[in-house]
């Protein structure tokens, strides 16, 4: 069985998902005292919101990019 | 009836289940062939598929040790989202290839992806032996785990060796009877479990008193460095534990296993797809739960991190009848959540013991085929020996779950570059990867043993894979020049 389809010919998804990830990682937030949003401080809301960016391209990943012919 | 007495009888009841589905799975099987034993006969559909993939990956670290890091650590700790999301990107590049090679060629377990894209028993030996090793100490921290959670969550009603021994036979009798089509159903109870596990948790903080606006609020007034951004050296770890966590889980043995054993490459999009979303309800909630301790348990002083999640399900059931089953509830959870993961990887290790190095001997020594039956049989004695070995160690423990886990990742994480490489690079030799495991192997290991567990924030496994990588590459090209 070939493969017709595979994530990995998609270089774009992998960047998204590695500049996703590295904005996930609060080093752009100041030494301020964070607001609090949605009850939790702010930076941790931007970092849950950039990883769940990540789990809907890896959903979308797995059912549109990938594809081996069997369907 | 006493909070220790329910946790015993509802353990019963979830036992007495297992037994069943074991003895249904043994009744199903089709043969005593070592495909249908270690791979369900290639039959998992989609949503079995993605039961066994989440109870497999989601173990009791996940719900007992997370609380109690998000507790020590706050809130950096919401990167256990992130990690464990990692491992499905990483499956992402590795599934695919791996599931359209295994469709070909009947893979059972992962050496023999290995030694069809390499060729070269040393090289399989060599991974084969750094990943057995590692899921052997997987599966000695499951087996604490297993003790630790009875002991503390049942009051001391049922002793830390008396929890060891009893839920480790449940699963050997299980396991023995049905293999992998027994672990897997078992898998969707645990994994149901789990899911009521997590949801009596949520409940149990949400109706418990202060929201976790009021938590975090508390937190930035009364320990800010845990909710202010984290300092460089926190920033480098959780970059390390995103790329440690996402390469090693991915090549977990017994979730390559299960890209195997999966019906179709449509069963195993589909169980991805949803996988990927399932860090937001379980690492989450179990994050908040220990961000939600701190005000709670900080009038306690010496509260280990370990005990966070005991001692906050001991204080939340003596508030209500209602709160009171959804805890005993959260306990099944927990110990069905470490079960499923320790059962997973006891069959995987005896597959890989009885095919991998035992069944290659008898071969040479008989001269021809050796029949599959005599090697599944010889991986069940693999089972009970490998068990007999670890519980013995188990009674007599010192480190801390979280500890355990870093330890066998550190391992693990050096079979990823053999794998990732190998399927999406063709170019790379199997002398240079050998060489890339040997050096980053000893670097880990040596590192880890001489106390750097970290180096400025990064893993000492990490940097062993990032020269075992290094030399991967550098290795083949210089191969490749050689060979023209």
């Amino acid at each position: 069985m070939k493969l017709r389809r595979d994530p990995l010919s998609h270089p774009w998804l992998f960047v998204v998902i590695a500049a996703l990830y590295g904005f996930s990682i609060p080093w752009w937030f100041g030494e301020e005292r964070p607001s609090i949003v949605l009850g939790l401080p702010s930076w941790a809301v931007v970092s849950l919101t950039c990883t769940f960016a990540v789990s809907c391209l890896v959903s979308f990943a797995a059912r549109q990019l990938w594809d081996d012919g069997k369907d | 009836m006493s909070f220790g007495s329910a946790v015993v009888a509802a353990l019963a009841a979830y036992i007495a289940v297992l037994a069943f589905l074991g003895i249904r799975a043994r009744a199903a099987r089709a043969s005593e062939s070592l495909a249908d034993f270690y791979l369900a006969g290639r039959g998992l559909g989609g949503v079995v598929l993605l039961f066994t993939l989440y109870a497999t990956q989601y173990s009791g670290n996940t719900l007992v040790g997370y609380p109690g890091e998000a507790y020590r650590v706050g809130f950096p700790w919401v990167m256990s989202v992130g990690f464990m999301l990692a491992i499905v990107v990483v499956y992402l590049v590795i599934a695919p290839r791996l599931r359209a090679s295994s469709e070909r060629h009947r893979f059972v377990t992962p050496a023999d992806w290995l030694d069809h894209r390499f060729g070269h028993p040393g090289l399989t030996r060599v991974t084969n032996l750094v990943m057995a090793a590692a899921i052997a100490n997987y599966l000695l921290a499951q087996l604490m785990a297993m003790g630790h959670v009875v002991a503390g969550l049942s009051d001391g009603a049922i002793p830390y060796a008396t929890g060891v021994l009893v839920l480790t036979a449940a699963i050997l009798g299980y396991e023995l009877l049905g293999g992998l089509r027994a672990v897997a159903w078992t898998d969707c109870l645990q994994g149901i479990l789990l899911a009521i596990g997590l949801g009596g948790l949520l409940a149990a903080t949400v109706f418990s008193g202060e929201g976790i606006g009021e938590a975090t609020a508390w937190v930035l007034d009364n320990q800010p460095a845990k909710a202010f951004r984290p300092d460089a050296v926190t920033q480098a770890t959780w970059a390390s534990t995103l790329l440690l966590i996402g390469f090693s889980g991915a090549v977990y043995p017994q979730a390559i296993q299960r890209i195997f054993a999966a019906r179709s490459g449509a069963s195993l999009r589909k169980a991805l797809s949803v996988l990927a979303f399932l860090p937001f309800l379980t690492t989450l909630p179990v994050f908040l739960v220990g961000i939600l301790a701190l005000p709670r348990l900080s009038g306690l002083s010496g509260v280990a991190a370990d005990q966070v999640l005991p001692a906050l399900l001991r204080g939340w059931a003596s508030e209500s009848e209602w709160m009171f089953w959804m805890c005993i509830l959260t306990v099944v959870g927990v110990v069905a959540a470490i079960m499923s993961t320790a059962d997973s990887v006891l069959l995987t290790l005896s597959s890989m013991l009885a095919k991998d190095f035992v069944a290659p001997v008898l071969r040479r020594r008989s001269g021809g085929a050796v029949e599959e039956a005599r090697i599944t049989r010889i991986g069940k004695g693999f089972s009970l020996a490998i068990m007999g070995v670890l519980v013995a160690i188990a009674l007599t423990p010192r480190i801390s779950l979280w500890g355990l886990l870093e330890l066998k990742m550190e391992l693990l994480v050096q079979a990823a570059p053999v794998f990732v490489l190998g399927l999406t690079w063709p170019r790379l030799s199997a002398k240079a990867a050998l060489a890339g495991v040997i050096c980053g192997t000893l670097l880990a290991a040596g590192l880890t043993l001489a106390g750097y567990g970290k180096i400025g924030g990064v893993h000492a496994g990490l940097l062993g894979a990032m020269l075992n990588a290094g030399v991967a590459v550098a290795g083949s090209l210089a191969f490749r020049r050689q060979d023209d």
